[in-house]
């Protein structure tokens, strides 16, 4: 029941995105439109999966997991809009991973994020015992790569960078305040 | 499918017909073409219709992006750092009572108000290509004249060497100088012979009526080879200076954007390509062309200058 409340819930954003591309045309770059709204979207979920415990009021009706899997694709399509953004040309792609920051930000969050999409089910969990819980806690270090895959590509207005670093500030003063007591 | 209605690249890129271009063109320019407008309040405020001429000599033949396109995707960080937000806070320019002043090194400095600027000099229509910086594009019916007729009027000294142009300054209305996002007001610069250029036009107008706010009403500058930035919008200034003038962007990333720059697919922007290019309304991108197209018109500005390091 969990699950299924959640991949409804985390699916929705994509499949607005994708309508709105389609059918609003008020949207003047879709192709762009869908690559940035991907990527806010992606950011935005990885701050709530860390997030859910500390929200008590939804906490029981969200599966942490199925979260994360989603984020996981939602990534992976981020990426794949990027590809054929650039024609899938082999040349461009590796040019780009050669020198830019930001891309290379990209890509390293992309690639800590995958062994973690790969040990999501049950059956992972019970065979890597404790060392599932300090693989998975790289879902930090993929969040701080993915804000750097961000914050290198602003090009003058900080204000919604500002705003999810004051958002995950917030989170974890909460966090430490519930710990303690 | 709609989507592929949409983005029926088959359909576009055919070449039109001559019949059917200069068909186009009429119904274009006609306002029956346009009934979308009279419902929507985008362009409530620039109803004023323009009369000018159709130039020949430097407009493309290509198809013009709509006024929708136009109007509701742009740059324009006074109003707002999102595509969408000129268009939403677009009533936030008081351009009304306007006044722009051209002073510095010349015999003869004067000021302009809104109705000498549609007025005063003999308007025409350009059709331009607009190669933003982001790697995306446009072709818009410019309305407008020559910088050079301007020029002529104030008789610059010969030690002005630049053309320093600047943008208004409101904070208390313009939602995007309240924050500090860049070092307002806006300013640009050109040098003398790129000034003077004849593709370098100061526009009044878009689509045969003035310009709409988030277009830069109701004065901006349009130089078609550059990246859309050095177009600066809403100008309240024109000063003739004898050094080369800060202009806002290259303040804000000097190793970005350079005082030229030029569109040039071969000198990339160092966090992406500028090889090829979006036009608005397509799907696919296609290749960026050097001069955006123009070559044939300034290349004579650059001969022997190292484009690479003067971007």
């Amino acid at each position: 029941m969990n699950r299924l409340v959640t991949y409804t819930l985390s699916l929705l954003p994509i499949f607005f995105i994708f309508y709105q591309s389609i059918f609003n045309d008020e949207i003047i770059n879709p192709y762009s439109y869908l690559i940035i709204s991907s990527g806010y979207i992606a950011i935005s979920m990885i701050i709530i999966i860390l997030s859910v415990p500390i929200l008590f009021s939804i906490k029981n009706y969200i599966d942490r997991r199925s979260l994360g899997i989603i984020t996981f694709l939602i990534t992976l399509l981020h990426f794949f809009l990027y590809l054929f953004d650039n024609d899938l040309s082999l040349s461009f792609i590796l040019s780009d991973i050669v020198s830019r920051n930001y891309i290379q930000a990209g890509y390293m969050a992309l690639i800590l994020f995958i062994p973690l999409f790969i040990t999501s089910s049950d059956k992972s969990k019970e065979k890597l015992g404790i060392k599932w819980l300090s693989l998975h806690r790289l879902i930090y270090l993929i969040l701080a790569l993915s804000l750097l895959h961000y914050y290198l590509i602003i090009k003058a207005d900080y204000f919604l960078f500002n705003t999810y670093m004051f958002i995950i500030l917030f989170m974890l003063l909460i966090k430490k305040r519930i710990y303690k007591t | 499918m709609k989507i592929f209605n949409k983005y029926n690249l088959d359909k576009e890129n055919k070449i039109t017909d001559e019949k059917h271009f200069h068909n186009r063109r009429k119904i274009m320019t006609s306002t029956l073409a346009f009934p979308f407008l009279m419902n929507s309040n985008i362009l409530a405020a620039s109803q004023k219709k323009l009369s000018f001429n159709k130039d020949l000599d430097y407009s493309t033949n290509e198809q013009t992006n709509t006024i929708k396109q136009i109007t509701s995707y742009n740059n324009f960080y006074e109003l707002g750092t999102g595509k969408r937000d000129p268009m939403l806070n677009a009533s936030k320019l008081k351009s009304d009572e306007w006044k722009l002043t051209i002073d510095g090194l010349v015999e003869n400095p004067f000021t302009l108000d809104s109705d000498d600027l549609i007025k005063k000099f003999q308007l025409e229509e350009r059709i331009y290509r607009l190669r933003c910086v982001e790697a995306w594009s446009m072709v818009v019916p410019w309305i407008g004249f020559e910088l050079r007729s301007l020029i002529n009027l104030a008789k610059p000294l010969h030690n002005a060497k630049y053309v320093y142009f600047e943008s208004i300054l409101d904070k208390e209305n313009l939602p995007g100088q309240k924050r500090n996002i860049l070092n307002w007001p806006y300013k640009e610069g050109l040098r003398m012979d790129e000034a003077i250029n004849p593709l370098t036009m100061i526009a009044v107008g878009l689509y045969g009526k003035v310009l709409p706010n988030q277009n830069g009403s109701p004065v901006r500058l349009i130089v078609p080879w550059k990246y859309g930035f050095k177009s600066i919008k809403s100008i309240v200034r024109i000063s003739f200076v004898d050094h080369q003038p800060a202009c806002t962007w290259n303040e804000q990333a000097p190793d970005e954007y350079g005082f030229y720059s030029n569109v040039n697919p071969y000198v990339n922007h160092p966090r992406w390509s500028q090889k090829r290019e979006r036009r608005i309304g397509e799907f696919g991108k296609r290749d960026t062309l050097l001069f955006n197209g123009y070559s044939k018109f300034v290349n004579n500005l650059y001969t022997g200058m190292d484009l690479e390091k003067n971007f």
